[in-house]
C-alpha cells in the first residue's frame, strides 16, 4: 500500500497534480466537483490523478487517500486481475463507453463492503498522455429495485415476458419458461418470434410496430387471441395482456400469456351443449304441435264421425218402424246389416279414439292394489257375463305403481277377452295370477281355457285392427290388444301371449319395479 | 219440415245437423212431448230469439222456454258462448240447459258445467239410445222438474 505521505511519491503525484492542473481548466474543475457522479481520473497506470467529493462520499476515503493509489483499492479483490487486463485493453484504445456493459461491476468502500455499480470512460488528451476519467454510479437501488421486479415477475401467475421495442426478449418469469420448454439463457436475448409459429410473425411484426407507435396497457380478454409456440414445436391458443414499461433504457412491453385450451375447449362444449339443448327444445316443440294436431284431430273425429253414424242408425230403425210392411225379409236383412255395419263403425271410432288418447295423456302413477282392482272388474263383468258359467280365479296379486285408470283398462281388456273367447265352454275358467318365473321382476298373468289362437300369428297379436279369428266367429274391432299394449309400453313394461288352439291362451304383461317408472307425475 | 213458431215454445232446441233435428222432433211429437218446439240452426239465432233481437225483434222477452237443448258445435257462435249468454242474462239465466253434443271430451264436459249447464248428454249412436235419452230428458225436465216460479207467464 502506498504511502501518500512518502516524499517520492509525493514530488512525483506533485508534479502531476500541476500538469493536470494546467491541463485541465478551471471550469472542468468546477465541472468534476460538482458532478453529482463520482468522478475518478487515472493514468495510463492506472494511478488515481483526480477524485471528487462524490468518491469520498461513495467510497468512504479521503481526497488524499486515494491519490496516488491505483484504481484496484477501488475493486474487490477478486476483480483485480482482471481489471488490469481491462485497463491496459482501454489505453489501447481508448474511446467514450460504458464500461462492460453486461458485466456484474463491483465497487469496494474503505471498510471492504461492495456494492454494484456502474461506470462510463472517457479518455482526456494531456501533454504527458492520455488519462482515462471515469463516472461511477451506485446502482444499489436500482439493482435492488430489478430484483424486486424481478420477484413480483416470478411471484405473477402467468408466464410475463418482456420485450424491449426491438423484440428482443429482455426478461421472462419462471411460469414462462415452463409455458414454453425453455432454458432462461434460451430466451433473453432471442427475438420473440421464438416463440411464434412461423406463418404469424408476420402479422405479429405488424402488430408490434403498430403497439410501439401507441403504447398502453391491454388487459386480457380484449380479443388478443393467438397461437404460440412451445421449443418443442407443438401450438397452443394463447391469450395475451400487454403492459408498456418506460424505462432509462427504452420502452419495455411486459406481456402475461395464458394458456386457453382448456377454456377453448370448454366454450366449445357449451356451444355444443346449447346448441343441442336449442335442437331438443326444437324437437319438444315439434313433438308439442304434432300432439296438439292430434288432439284436434280426435276432437273433430269424436264430433263430425258420429253424428252420420247416429243419421243412419235413427233412420234404418224409423225406416223399419214406420214402413214395416213394405219390407220383405230380404230386404229388411239389407236394411239390417245397414244399421249393424253402422253401430259397428261407431265402436270402432270408439275404440280409436281410446286408443289415440291413451298414447298422449299423461300417466298419474300410484300404488294400486291389484287385487282389489281385478276382484272390482270382475265384479262389473258379472252382467255382461250374465248366466254363462264362468269361474273366476284371483290369486293374490302384488301391488303395483301405475295409472289407476289405464291399467284398469289393461284387465278390463284382457278378461273381456277370456270372456269372450271362452263362450262354448263350459264352465269357462278364467285365472288371474302372478308368475315370479315368467319374467324378471315378474308378471301379471290372465289365463283362460277358451279356443286359443294359432301362435303362428302370434306377432300380429297386439297390431291396431289385428284379428285372430274371423268376425263371425267373434265380434271385436281388433283394437283391444293393441290399447293394452300401449298402456303397458307407456309404463315401461312388455306384454305377451301364448296359446294352443282349442286349449287356451295366456296373456301377461310386466310393470317396471316403482322407480323405474317413465312418464310418472312429480 | 222445420218451422218456428212464433208463440211461446216449450222447447228450444239449439241445433244445426239436419238429421238430428228431425231425429229429435220425431221423438219429441212420438212420445207426445210438445207441439211446441222451436228450432234455432244456430247459436246467433238462439240469441236473437232469447233476447228478442233481430227476425224476433218485438217478441216478449219475458216468455222463456222450459227447456233448452243446446248442441256446442255450431256455425257461427259456438255452444259454450250461447250457454255464458243465456246464464249472464237475468231473464234467461233460471231456464234448464241441457248440453246435447256428439263431444265426450272432457274438457267440453267441464267448461259448461263451469259456465251453469244444468246437465250434460252424450249423443247416444244407437237410435234405440238415443230416443230412451231424448224421452228421459223431455220427461224429465218438463214433467218431472219443477220450473223456477220466477219466469212469468
Amino acid at each position: 500500500m502506498f504511502n501518500p505521505a512518502s516524499t517520492t511519491h509525493d514530488l512525483g503525484i506533485g508534479r502531476l497534480l500541476d500538469r493536470i492542473r494546467d491541463a485541465v481548466s478551471e471550469t472542468m474543475h468546477a465541472l468534476v466537483e460538482s458532478a453529482p457522479d463520482a468522478i475518478v481520473i487515472v493514468d495510463s497506470d492506472g494511478r488515481i490523478v483526480l477524485v471528487n467529493a462524490q468518491v469520498e462520499r461513495l467510497f468512504g476515503y479521503t481526497r488524499d487517500a486515494l491519490l496516488g493509489q491505483s484504481i484496484e483499492i477501488l475493486v474487490p479483490e477478486r476483480f483485480h486481475a482482471q481489471h488490469r487486463t481491462h485497463r491496459f485493453d482501454y489505453f489501447m484504445a481508448p474511446v467514450v463507453r460504458a464500461m462492460g456493459v453486461g458485466l456484474e461491476l463491483h465497487g469496494r468502500r474503505q471498510d471492504g463492503s461492495e456494492f454494484p455499480v456502474e461506470i462510463s470512460l472517457s479518455p482526456l488528451e494531456t501533454e504527458d498522455g492520455v488519462l482515462a476519467m471515469s463516472s461511477i454510479r451506485d446502482i444499489s437501488e436500482r439493482k435492488s429495485a430489478e430484483a424486486r421486479f424481478r420477484a413480483l415477475l416470478e411471484a405473477a401467475p402467468d408466464a410475463v415476458v418482456t420485450v424491449d421495442e426491438s423484440g428482443t426478449i429482455v426478461l421472462v418469469n419462471t411460469q414462462a419458461l415452463e409455458l414454453f420448454g425453455y432454458e432462461r439463457s434460451e430466451l433473453v436475448g432471442n427475438s420473440i418470434d421464438l416463440l411464434l409459429p412461423d406463418r404469424f410473425q408476420n402479422q405479429h411484426h405488424v402488430h408490434r410496430t403498430a403497439y410501439l407507435a401507441t403504447p398502453r396497457r391491454r388487459p386480457m380478454g380484449v380479443g388478443l387471441d393467438l397461437f404460440a409456440k412451445r421449443k418443442d414445436g407443438s401450438e397452443f391458443p394463447a391469450e395475451i395482456s400487454l403492459s408498456p414499461l418506460e424505462t432509462p433504457e427504452g420502452l419495455l412491453v411486459m406481456s402475461a400469456i395464458r394458456d386457453i385450451t382448456d377454456r377453448l375447449r370448454a366454450e366449445r362444449a357449451l356451444l355444443l351443449n346449447e346448441q343441442l339443448e336449442a335442437r331438443v327444445a326444437e324437437r319438444t316443440a315439434q313433438l308439442e304441435a304434432a300432439n296438439h294436431e292430434l288432439e284436434a284431430f280426435s276432437y273433430s273425429v269424436s264430433h263430425d264421425l258420429r253424428a252420420p253414424l247416429r243419421a243412419i242408425n235413427g233412420f234404418g230403425q224409423i225406416l223399419v218402424e214406420d214402413y214395416a210392411d213394405a219390407f220383405n225379409p230380404e230386404s229388411r236383412r239389407y236394411l239390417d246389416l245397414m244399421v249393424s255395419n253402422a253401430t259397428q263403425m261407431g265402436v270402432l271410432i270408439d275404440d280409436l279414439l281410446t286408443y289415440a288418447r291413451l298414447s298422449r295423456q299423461p300417466l298419474q302413477t300410484r300404488e294400486v292394489d291389484t287385487t282389489a282392482l281385478v276382484h272390482a272388474i270382475i265384479a262389473d263383468l258379472r252382467d255382461e257375463i250374465g248366466d254363462r258359467a264362468v269361474e273366476f280365479i284371483v290369486q293374490p296379486l302384488p301391488s303395483c305403481q301405475a295409472d289407476i285408470l289405464v291399467l284398469r283398462q289393461v284387465f278390463v281388456n284382457l278378461l273381456q277377452n277370456a270372456v269372450k273367447f271362452t263362450r262354448g265352454r263350459t264352465p269357462a275358467m278364467i285365472e288371474v295370477a302372478w308368475d315370479a318365473a315368467a319374467a324378471p321382476d315378474g308378471a301379471y298373468v290372465v289365463r283362460d281355457n277358451g279356443v286359443g289362437f294359432d301362435m303362428q300369428y302370434a306377432g300380429k297379436l297386439f297390431g291396431v285392427f289385428q284379428r285372430m279369428h274371423r268376425s263371425d266367429a267373434f265380434e271385436g274391432t281388433g283394437v283391444g290388444l293393441a290399447i293394452v299394449k300401449r298402456i303397458v309400453t307407456r309404463h315401461g313394461g312388455r306384454v305377451w301371449a301364448d296359446a294352443e288352439p282349442n286349449v287356451g291362451a295366456t296373456f301377461a304383461f310386466t310393470l317396471p319395479p316403482a322407480e323405474r317408472v317413465p312418464d310418472a307425475d312429480g | 219440415m222445420i218451422t218456428f213458431p212464433h208463440g211461446s215454445v216449450d222447447i228450444l232446441l239449439v241445433e244445426d245437423n239436419p238429421s238430428d233435428i228431425e231425429l229429435t222432433l220425431r221423438v219429441f211429437r212420438k212420445h207426445n212431448m210438445s207441439n211446441h218446439v222451436g228450432v234455432a240452426r244456430d247459436g246467433v239465432e238462439a240469441l236473437d230469439y232469447l233476447f228478442s233481437r233481430g227476425e224476433f225483434a218485438g217478441r216478449n222477452q219475458a216468455d222463456v222456454p222450459k227447456l233448452i237443448l243446446l248442441d256446442l258445435k255450431l256455425p257461427r257462435l259456438d255452444g259454450l258462448e250461447v250457454l255464458r249468454a243465456i246464464r249472464t242474462d237475468p231473464t234467461t239465466q233460471v231456464v234448464p240447459v241441457v248440453v246435447m253434443t256428439s263431444s265426450r271430451e272432457d274438457r267440453d264436459i267441464v267448461e259448461s258445467y263451469n259456465l251453469g249447464a244444468s246437465s250434460y248428454i252424450v249423443k247416444p249412436v244407437d237410435f234405440d239410445q238415443f230416443t230412451e235419452a231424448v224421452r228421459q230428458i223431455g220427461y224429465y225436465w218438463l214433467l218431472l222438474n219443477q220450473p223456477p216460479s220466477a219466469v212469468v207467464e
